[in-house]
């Protein structure tokens, strides 16, 4: 924490905006990705960033660990985001079986295809747009542990403290989340719609 | 996944959670086993994917519309903690009311003297701690010698202001404040005060009554759903010669920002409008992507008379003016760049942030914000 850090800490915590936004300057960004791997949706993912962020705004004033700013901050994204998702009925409605249960009805998750064999999967062109869509589709305890994990390549240590459980629940969250991933991925969905 | 294998080692190798030995053992049974080296490989290939998503900058507007809620959230912050205070206060003379009848009852056989002074100790023992001094509401005063200023010291603290009311009336709690010290921005507001009576006799007898600091009625935001077609004139220049003398003279460093929501007819003609006119006057215009939220960057000694000017482009409703002396906190930051040079302190990257802060405190002086929420009538 350098000392420019600690002043805008000190002046966050009376109130003081601009301190608060120059605090916040260098980790807004991971919050938005973070929360954008957690929502699926660019607009969704604003929200919860500045909703966050917002409420760290409003929290700071009890905050006193000066060394884990970042940890606290992106704790908050997380559990802003996991709100947000628990009140999303369509993202509870979806079945890694099946696909997602909308609104508008039934919508087959379009992931896999005959050249989704693991020799081709990771040569494809687009695949990142699949494996967003298969994050998505991920409980969302292992989503959460994944993300930060393999996506933004926080420690296990850390990911205990942002998702407020011991590291031997991250470990198996992150392999249990590795593994459905690549079943997704993998997957030979076969209702109709999708490909045999 | 069978005992020899080594399926279950796989992710913690992968993820470096190894001891040097145990690695070495998965990777002489990598080697060897096809089975367990193609998890591996899987694993692996899926792990480096992840990791290569790339992070998508922020969406555009993102910032200046953070920046308007967190000002919203600071004037709601500052809101519900001077209303706890009312509500404390409240509290507290019901408390010392309860209390001193239940002393008139059960003290009704002593000497008057006696009782008289035992109830008038116990008023001021309950009602000291129940109103406490506010640390985080920054009340604004027009003390007429310390002129725009904060009693908040460090220079972080912000006075939210707010004007509202009808299109000829400026509502200005404050002063109801300023009635007691008597400052020449009262006398300059006093013409206002008369038309804005509600405001006036509701905040100071409450403030009396309640043993409520002026200064902390003085911060109490004010929202009304009236039309405020237009700050009036004579309102506005009653402040702004002298925050601008101020600015002038570099006594004192004071940055203002405003907040406010305008119900428009056509919100992309207004848009169009406000960035013409704000280019004009030499400021920019920053619209967000669902083109409801703008931020003016106004020049200072136009603060004013922008606010004043909103009218013309729809109904303003609840327009809130913060202002904040940044004069002690600019100093210190000078002090330690000075200190930085002359090689008191150990040169670091926090040169490169202070510098960046002066720089920013500078941009902010210049110009005044001005968020402005369009809502379609």
């Amino acid at each position: 924490v350098t000392d420019a850090e600690k002043l805008w800490l000190a002046r966050s915590r009376e109130g003081d905006i601009e301190s608060f936004e120059k605090l916040i300057e260098r980790h807004q960004k991971k919050a938005y990705n973070i929360a954008l791997r957690m929502m699926h949706n660019p607009e969704d993912a604003r929200d919860a960033t500045q909703e966050a962020l917002i409420k760290a705004f409003r929290g700071i004033k009890t905050f006193r660990d000066e060394s884990g700013f970042s940890t606290w901050l992106y704790r908050i994204v997380m559990n802003t985001c996991k709100d947000e998702l628990r009140k999303n009925s369509r993202t509870a409605a979806l079945s890694l079986e099946q696909g997602w249960n909308t609104d508008d009805g039934f919508e087959p998750i379009e992931l896999a295809d005959e050249s989704f064999s693991p020799e081709r999967l990771f040569e494809r062109k687009g695949i990142r747009i699949q494996i967003q869509q298969a994050i998505a589709a991920l409980p969302e305890a292992n989503r959460s542990a994944l993300i930060l994990r393999d996506v933004q390549g926080f420690s296990y240590e850390d990911i205990g403290k942002l998702l407020d459980c011991p590291v031997g629940t991250v470990k198996s969250r992150i392999n249990r989340g590795r593994q459905l991933l690549r079943e997704l991925l993998t997957a030979q969905p076969t209702m109709e719609g999708g490909r045999a | 996944m069978s005992n020899p294998h080594v399926m279950e080692w796989i992710q913690d190798y992968l993820d470096g959670r190894l001891s040097l030995e145990e690695a070495a053992r998965v990777e002489e049974h990598l080697a060897e086993c096809s089975v367990c080296r193609r998890e591996w490989i899987e694993m692996n290939n899926m792990k480096n994917l992840l990791s290569e998503l790339p992070d998508e900058e922020l969406p555009e507007g993102f910032k200046e519309e953070l920046h308007s809620k967190l000002l919203d959230a600071s004037v709601e912050k500052k809101r519900f903690s001077v209303y706890l205070r009312r509500f404390g206060a409240v509290a507290a003379v019901l408390a010392i009311g309860v209390f001193s009848v239940s002393q008139l009852n059960h003290r009704t056989s002593e000497p008057a003297g006696a009782m008289a002074a035992n109830t008038a100790h116990s008023e001021v023992a309950s009602a000291a701690p129940t109103v406490p001094e506010p640390k985080d509401a920054a009340p604004q005063t027009f003390d007429g010698t310390q002129n725009f200023s904060t009693s908040q010291t460090g220079g972080s603290g912000k006075s939210p202001v707010v004007y509202s009311g009808t299109s000829d009336a400026k509502k200005d709690i404050t002063t109801g404040a300023a009635k007691k010290v008597g400052s020449k921005k009262h006398v300059a507001l006093a013409d206002s005060a008369k038309q804005a009576p509600t405001v006036q006799s509701s905040a100071v007898p409450e403030a009396q009554t309640l043993g409520v600091s002026n200064a902390e009625i003085s911060n109490v935001p004010v929202e009304s759903s009236a039309k405020l077609a237009a700050a009036p004139a004579s309102a506005v220049r009653s402040m702004q010669p002298e925050i601008q003398a101020d600015m002038a003279s570099n006594s004192k460093k004071i940055v203002r920002e405003g907040s406010v929501e305008l119900d428009v007819d056509n919100p992309a003609d207004v848009v169009s409008k406000f960035k013409q006119w704000i280019s004009e006057m030499g400021g920019t215009v920053v619209v967000d992507s669902t083109d409801k939220n703008l931020m003016l960057k106004i020049p200072s000694d136009q603060f004013d008379f922008a606010c004043q000017q909103l009218g013309t482009f729809g109904i303003p409703k609840g327009l809130i003016v913060t202002t904040k002396d940044i004069t002690a906190a600019y100093s210190e930051v000078q002090n330690k760049l000075q200190a930085l040079k002359v090689g008191t302190m150990t040169p670091s990257n926090a040169a490169a942030d202070l510098h960046l802060e002066l720089q920013q405190w500078d941009t902010q002086l210049q110009f005044s914000k001005l968020m402005i929420h369009l809502v379609q009538k």
